[in-house]
Formats: C-alpha cells, structure tokens, sequence
C-alpha cells in the first residue's frame, strides 16, 4: 500500500476500535460492539464504516460489521503503538493515572510524528506492554508496505504475521499444522486462482485460496530473529543438535 | 523381553493414534492380520476400528483411531479419536510419529503427554529417512520426550512386535519417567498457575487439563463448574489482551516451539537431492503435468472398470446361468415339492449371482484401484488439483475423495464424508454422492442402456448425472445452511504402495457392500419370487401406471422393478427381464424407453442401504428429503427425456 492515507484522528480512533475489537481474533467487529466501544450510535458507525470501506481500510459487511484490511491493519497497529507507548510514558515519566493516561494519549496519538514516536520509544527502552499489560506492537515502519495476504505473494519464503479467519475450523486446523504467527513458510506453488502449495515443517500443505486470504505475511527477514528456520533443501549447514 | 505380566482374562487395550497418513492403518494391519475378524465399535463411536493380536499367548484388543493433527477436534472422525481416548480406560497409547514429519507430529506427541496417556512412540517410516537425507537418534529422542520410541517400518511390518510389546509391557516399566512438558510463554504459565489450584481431582493430570480448558476445549469446560469457568475466562481475556490474538493460537505456539526444539535436538540434516518419489509428487501437483495425468489416471481407471469389469461381469452372470444353476435347479425341483420354497432358493441363487456380478467386476477393481491411489499419497493430490473446480459446486477440495469412492459404492463414500470439516459440506457431498452412478449403476448403463439402446445413451446417462450433480451442487450451496471452512490440507508424500493396507482398506469397504447390501438383495429377491408366484406383483401395476407410463413413459410392466431398484439398483435390471419375460430388452422396449428406464434408475431414490446410512450419518430427516429430492428430480429428468427423445425420434 503505497499511497499515504491523510486520515482525521476520529478515522484514526475508529480504525483503533476496531483494531482492539478484532485483535488476533480474527473475526468481524460488529457495529455495536464498536458503538459500544466508542461511545457513539450505531448509526454513526455505519456510516464511517462506509466511508473507511472507500477508502479501503475495512471490509464492511453491512449489518454484520468490519475487518481491517491489511492497509488498515498497518494504519491501526502504529496507531495502537503510539497509543500505548505514550501511556506508558504519561504512566511511567510523568506519573499520571492510568484512566487519564488514556484520555490523553487518545489525543496525542493523532498528531505525534513516527520519527518522535520511536525515539520516545527508545527512550523508554522499548517497552513491550503498556501499563494495562497489552503488547506494545513493533515498530515496522521499514517493512510496513511488505505486508500482504499469503494469496497475493510471489514463490518464496515468507513469515506469517496475521491470522484474520473467521472460521473456528480454520483456526483450528492451522493451529494443528502449525501456521500461526511466527512461523516461516515456503511458497513453492501459487497462481492466480486455485490453492497454494506452501512447505514447512518438512510437510507440503495445500491451502484454499480462501485460507491464504486470511492469512497475512511479510517476506522472511533474513537476518533478524535469531532462530532462522532451517531450509528442507538447503546447505549442509543446518542442524547439528546444539 | 521377560514374562512377568500375570495372564489375566482381559486382554490388554492398546490405542493406536496418530496424524493421518502417518502409517496407522498399516500399523493396524499388520498388528491384525487382514483375515482377522475386525469389527467396529458398537454404539455411536462406529469410526474406531478394534481387532484382535496376539502377543505371545496373551491377547491384545488393539484399536485403531482416525488420524488427528491434534486433540482438539475439527471433524467427526477426530471427535471420534478424542472421545475415545479420554473416554475409554485403555492400558496403552502406541503414538505413530511419522519419521518424516518429526517435528509436525511431535505435538501431536506433546499433547497426548500432557493428557497423561500412557504413551509409547512407534517412530515409522525410518527407512524413508535415508532415502530424505535425514537421520534421527533414537536414544536421544526417548530421552527428549522421556518416553520409550519404538523404530518401525510398518508397511513391512518392522519393528510392529516390538512397538506392541513394548506398549503391552507400557504398565511393567521399572520407573516412570517424567515426561516432557511443554513450556508456554510466560503470561499462559501464570494463567495456567492460577488455574490449576481451581481444578478437581482427574485422572487428567492437573496441568494438561488447565492447558484444555485455557485453550477453550469444549469437552473439558464441561467437565467444572460454572464458577471455575468463569475465572478461567477472565485468564483467558488477560492473556488474549496480552497476545493480541486467541489464546489457542498461543498455546499451539508453546506446543510447536517444543516441538521445534526436540526436532532440531535430534534431527540431523545432510544435503538432499529429490529423490523419484518426491518429483513424481511434484510432477503430480503442478498443474501442467497434474491435470492431464489426473485425467490419464480417472480416464484408464474408468476404461478398466468398464471393459474388464463388463467382461467379467457378463463371465460371471453366465458362468451361473450355464453351467452352475441348471443341475442346481433340477436338484431342487426334483427334491421339493412346494413352489414357495423352490421360488425362494431360485431367487436366493439369482441374488447372490446378481451380488457376485457386481461386486466382483466392479465394487473390488474400483476400490482397489482407490485405495492403491490412496496408499501410494495421490488423492490428497486430487483434492488439491480440483480444489477450484469443486467451489463450483459450494465445496472444497477435499469432498472430491467422497465423491471419488461414491463411482463404487455409496455406502464407503458417505462414511467418508466424516472426514470433512463443517457439517453442511457433508450434507452437500451426501446428496451429490446419491446422485452419482455407482457400481450397480453403472452395471445397468454398461448392461443396458448401452447394449440394447447404444452406446452413446450410456454416455448420455453420464453427461446428464454430471450436469445433475453440478446443477445440484449450486443449488445445496446456497439453501443449505451453515458455512464451509476452506481447505488445509497436508500432501503426504509420495510413497510405494503395500500390499497389505491396500487389501485391508479395500476389504473394510467391500464389507458395507457385502453385509449390508447382500442381505437385502437375497430378501428382496425371494419377496419378489413369492408376488410374481402368487401374481400379486400385477397389481402394483395399475396404480404406478400414471407415473410408468403418464411421465415416463414406460411400459406397464416397469413399476414392479423400479420399486424394487429401491432395495439395490441392479436388481431394477434383473426385475426387469423377470417382469417383461426376457433378457433381450430391445424386444420388449423402445431404445428411448430403456434410455428412460435407466436414467431414471440411476437418479431415483438412493438404495436402501445408501438410505439407511444417510439416516445414521446426518439424520432420519436428510435421508427422507434426499429421497424425496431424487425421485422428484428422476421423474422430472426422466419425462423431460422421453418428451424431448419422442419429439425429435
């Protein structure tokens, strides 16, 4: 998603609803539960459920609700970042209570720069939870266009960073199989219709084009976590026990 | 090992478990015998297979249980294993852990440890190893999982004494060891520490079952109260808010990260070269090349049934006729006097040749042929390949197996369907399956339609069925309720067919046929004997006539065997030349009306063993909707036929 989004803050906000709502269980934020959540009227959220659907951001299923699209999905986690950072600097810095910490950083949020926002994360020594325990999430600003959903990748080696299905059996299934954040998979075989054939694990899987959809990845980072999977076909290096 | 073990009158209960395509079915088979007698469990839990082994002079009641990736159940079939593992008091869990697949199987491994199964590892497939460039130890392994591993090769049957020996002697080990525990991140452990003094004393070891409950498991929320469900909701919430994402998927990190860190420990890597086997998996899977050898496969298989099948069958049917049944009759009729007893065991006779014919040819080459492809790893590799072609039709992939097995027989082909995942896919593949032409069927489009109406009626039968099945499908997609779930689907690898879990396969599916199919066609034959006897059977005739002949039609003469198709498909045929007096059907009948007659009978209301298991796998009310459907869907089909054929001849 190259084009840069010029959102207001209550787009914003909305968008960071629904993030909360849907986080990781990657289901549909229904509108009341939205409403519910931001204090406003349904009808009000329909309408900019509607007006975000345009832009892209969500997919709105009328009277059912909204997901975040990966463009979205980008936009609403470096909001939530900066959300929870600055609470943990009004909290931890300046000693504010947590219920006002909130409020505040709800404003701030909005209008704080990435570059202010990173260092002030630095600062605060990369914190991983914000004071209510929440996980703070990474800043990816580098790789943040690499997102995309498993079913519009090239062949090739990708980790998966979202799982946005909604079906139970779904969810289940690659818990089982291991497809869940985190993992590295290999493309070996995608086309334009049909399913993928991804290897990990030593297994080839197929996956629906459906199932791909719901899954989003970002190209294996070569050299960041430290525990780089090993490749099935790769140099003789690999896996000596140790 | 030593004899220590008093003999008692139980024999030993050992559970076979393990990810499908694992190797358990050969595992079961050759702990078995394929002449034993294997029968299922009775009551509900019909998906788990029990035979009986030997170990020494001791038995050994050994279960087989539909392959699962994990404990928790998407499918009936893995509803089935679960149920029966927490259900069940069993002495010995035998974990078959695909060598190949290490570290995918091990949670399986992990889990069942953490249930507090009595465990012992089978690691199969070894000798696939060499030929992957990859080796595993053994010694470290056990000592990783703190479980005794077992190396076997199963389809050669290395290895299976020693797996089922040590499982016997699982309850003799001098001293338990501590087995391996999953360790989960910290915010799940907290969780699970909280958890744990909440819960009440099972024979479920405390954490395995807070790992359950946290992680959502139905079957464990039930077994505590609504007040500790409540608490464990609000760790589930913090840990979920935590994460940012379900706490089963969570939990299923910590399992595969153990999982990880004992698959490396023991795992050794060498550089590896594709061996013919995993090119011909990928010649198999790429569309270029999968496509037309799945055509090349389906199009000889079909040709196979037919030509051989039809040879034999016709061999067969006359073998009776000629030179088995005549010295037969005249003994009966020289001996009994009553033409009630003399009709029965002529129909008996007629029955089984009947049975014979159609199962032999046809039922046995076709499920051969299947279960070679499905032992050798293929038919997953048709799901995948026909996977976009199925949402035509509101499915996915993987009811295209189902629907495969449903050209033999229907009655394996809708037990199949327990493998799918969302119960509105396995209504929809339950009604497609009655609809496609099944071995009787097909014996009275290749026996009739095509002898005395032409070959291209045959094939028109077929086109139609297809349109049918297609048309049907879109219509099932969008009126039956509920959802589908998208396919995930592991390819197994391509591996070199063994004898005897092919046989075993092929005999378990034969078995529908003979013990439920055969009975009633003996039954259904004497009935018939005894109303042409006593010349009941003419008036039936008079009230099906507006149907017969008003929509079809047909002659007269057809009500009486299109009844009778109800009870098995073929015997409509055999019916037929009873009713009409002679086997020459051409002489009795237009080749539009046999055309008519047969494409009826390949659509109309499913047999009755085929209703009888729609009733048992869905509900009384499907079977009856299905049927109903059918014959609404035949007799329109049918008069627009005749209509249309009569109008253009």
């Amino acid at each position: 998603m190259s084009q840069k989004h010029e959102l207001s803050s209550s787009e914003e906000e909305y968008l960071e609803a629904i993030y909360t709502t849907q986080e990781g269980k990657a289901r549909v934020a229904t509108t009341r539960e939205l409403a519910a959540c931001l204090g406003v009227r349904d009808a009000s959220v329909t309408e900019m459920l509607k007006k975000l659907s345009e832009k892209g951001l969500v997919n709105y299923t009328p009277y059912r609700g909204a997901m975040l699209t990966e463009a979205g999905c980008t936009i609403a986690t470096k909001v939530k970042r900066k959300h929870r950072l600055l609470e943990r600097f009004l909290v931890d810095i300046c000693g504010i209570d947590t219920h006002e910490s909130h409020k505040q950083a709800c404003e701030i949020e909005h209008v704080i720069s990435d570059k202010a926002i990173d260092t002030l994360s630095a600062q605060l020594g990369h914190p991983s939870t914000c004071p209510g325990g929440s996980a703070i999430p990474e800043s990816d600003s580098e790789d943040e266009t690499d997102v995309s959903r498993l079913s519009e990748v090239k062949e090739g080696s990708y980790t998966i960073r979202f799982l946005t299905s909604a079906e139970p059996e779904t969810i289940s299934r690659l818990c089982s199989l291991g497809l869940i954040p985190g993992l590295t998979v290999r493309v070996q075989r995608t086309s334009s219709k049909g399913p993928l054939v991804i290897e990990t694990k030593d297994t080839q899987i197929a996956l629906g084009r459906d199932v791909a959809e719901s899954l989003l990845v970002s190209p294996e980072a070569m050299e960041t976590e430290g525990r780089r999977r090993r490749r099935r076909r790769g140099a003789p290096s690999a896996a000596t026990p140790g | 090992m030593h004899e220590t073990t008093v003999t008692r009158n139980a024999p030993k209960r050992i559970a076979l478990i393990g990810n499908p395509s694992a190797g358990k079915s050969a595992m079961f088979s050759q702990m078995t015998g394929v002449n034993v007698i294997i029968s299922n469990i009775p009551q509900t839990t019909v998906m788990v297979q029990q035979g009986l082994s030997h170990l020494d002079e001791h038995n050994v009641m050994v279960y087989d249980l539909p392959g699962v990736y994990s404990i928790t159940a998407v499918t009936e079939d893995e509803a089935a294993s679960k149920d029966f593992l927490l259900s069940t008091p069993i002495d010995a869990v035998l974990d078959i852990v695909d060598a190949t697949r290490l570290e995918r199987n091990l949670y399986l491994t992990l889990q069942l440890l953490e249930l507090g199964l009595p465990v012992v590892v089978a690691l199969n497939q070894v000798d696939l190893l060499k030929t992957l460039d990859l080796d595993i130890d053994v010694a470290d392994l056990e000592r990783e999982l703190g479980v005794q591993v077992v190396p076997t090769i199963a389809t050669q049957g290395e290895g299976v004494h020693t797996a089922l020996e040590t499982a016997y002697h699982y309850a003799d080990q001098p001293s338990k060891r501590t087995h391996r525990q999953v360790s989960y991140d910290d915010h799940v452990e907290r969780a699970l520490a909280a958890i744990i003094p909440l819960l009440p004393e099972t024979s479920i070891p405390k954490r395995g079952f807070a790992v359950r409950l946290l992680g959502g498991d139905k079957d464990f929320e039930s077994r505590v109260d609504e007040r500790t469900l409540a608490r464990v909701r609000e760790f589930r919430d913090d840990v979920e808010r935590a994460h940012g994402e379900e706490v089963a998927v969570t939990i299923a990190r910590g399992q595969h990260s153990t999982a990880d860190l004992i698959a490396s420990a023991v795992l050794v890597r060498r550089v590896h070269k594709p061996t013919l086997g995993e090119k011909f998996g990928e010649v198999s899977t790429r569309p270029r090349t999968g496509y037309p050898l799945l055509f090349a496969l389906v199009g000889g298989m079909l040709a196979l049934i037919f030509f051989v099948g039809g040879y034999l069958s016709s061999h067969i049917t006359s073998f009776f006729e000629g030179t088995v049944f005549p010295p037969l009759y005249g003994a009966v009729n020289a001996q009994v006097a009553n033409p009630f007893i003399t009709s029965a065991v002529h129909s008996t006779l007629l029955a089984l040749a009947a049975a014979l014919a159609i199962a032999v040819p046809y039922i046995l080459i076709f499920f051969i042929f299947l279960a070679i492809l499905e032992d050798v790893g293929y038919l997953s590799r048709v799901a995948l390949l026909l996977d976009r072609q199925a949402h035509v039709i509101g499915l996915h992939g993987r009811s295209i197996i189902p629907l495969l097995f449903g050209y033999g027989c229907s009655v394996p082909a809708i037990m199949a369907t327990r493998a799918l995942p969302t119960r509105k896919e396995r209504i929809i593949t339950t009604a497609l399956i009655t609809l496609i032409p099944c071995s009787a069927r097909t014996a009275i489009i290749l026996g009739v339609a095509a002898t005395y109406a032409g070959i291209p009626y045959a094939l028109a039968i077929y086109l139609i069925s297809f349109v049918l099945i297609i048309a049907v499908g879109r219509l099932l997609r969008s009126t039956v309720p509920g959802r589908t779930a998208g396919l995930v689907l592991e390819i197994p690898l391509i591996r070199r067919p063994a004898l005897v879990p092919i046989l075993k396969k092929t005999w378990l599916r034969m078995k529908e046929f003979l013990y439920i199919a055969v009975p009633l066609l003996v039954v259904g034959s004497i009935v018939f004997g005894w109303l042409e006897l006593t010349g009941l059977s003419r008036f039936v005739e008079a009230p099906m006539a507006p149907i017969t002949v008003g929509i079809l039609g047909l002659p007269a003469f057809t009500a009486i065997c299109l009844i009778y198709g109800v009870l098995r498909k073929e015997m409509a045929v055999e019916m037929l030349a009873i009713a009409s007096g002679t086997f020459i059907f051409s002489a009795v009948m237009t080749p539009v009306q046999i055309f008519v007659f047969c494409l009826v009978v390949t659509l109309y209301v499913p047999c009755i063993a085929t209703f009888g298991v729609i009733a048992r796998e869905l509900n009384a009310r499907w079977a009856v909707g299905i049927a109903i459907f059918t014959i609404v869907l035949a007799l329109i089909v049918g008069g627009i036929a005749f209509r249309v054929l009569t109008f253009a001849w």
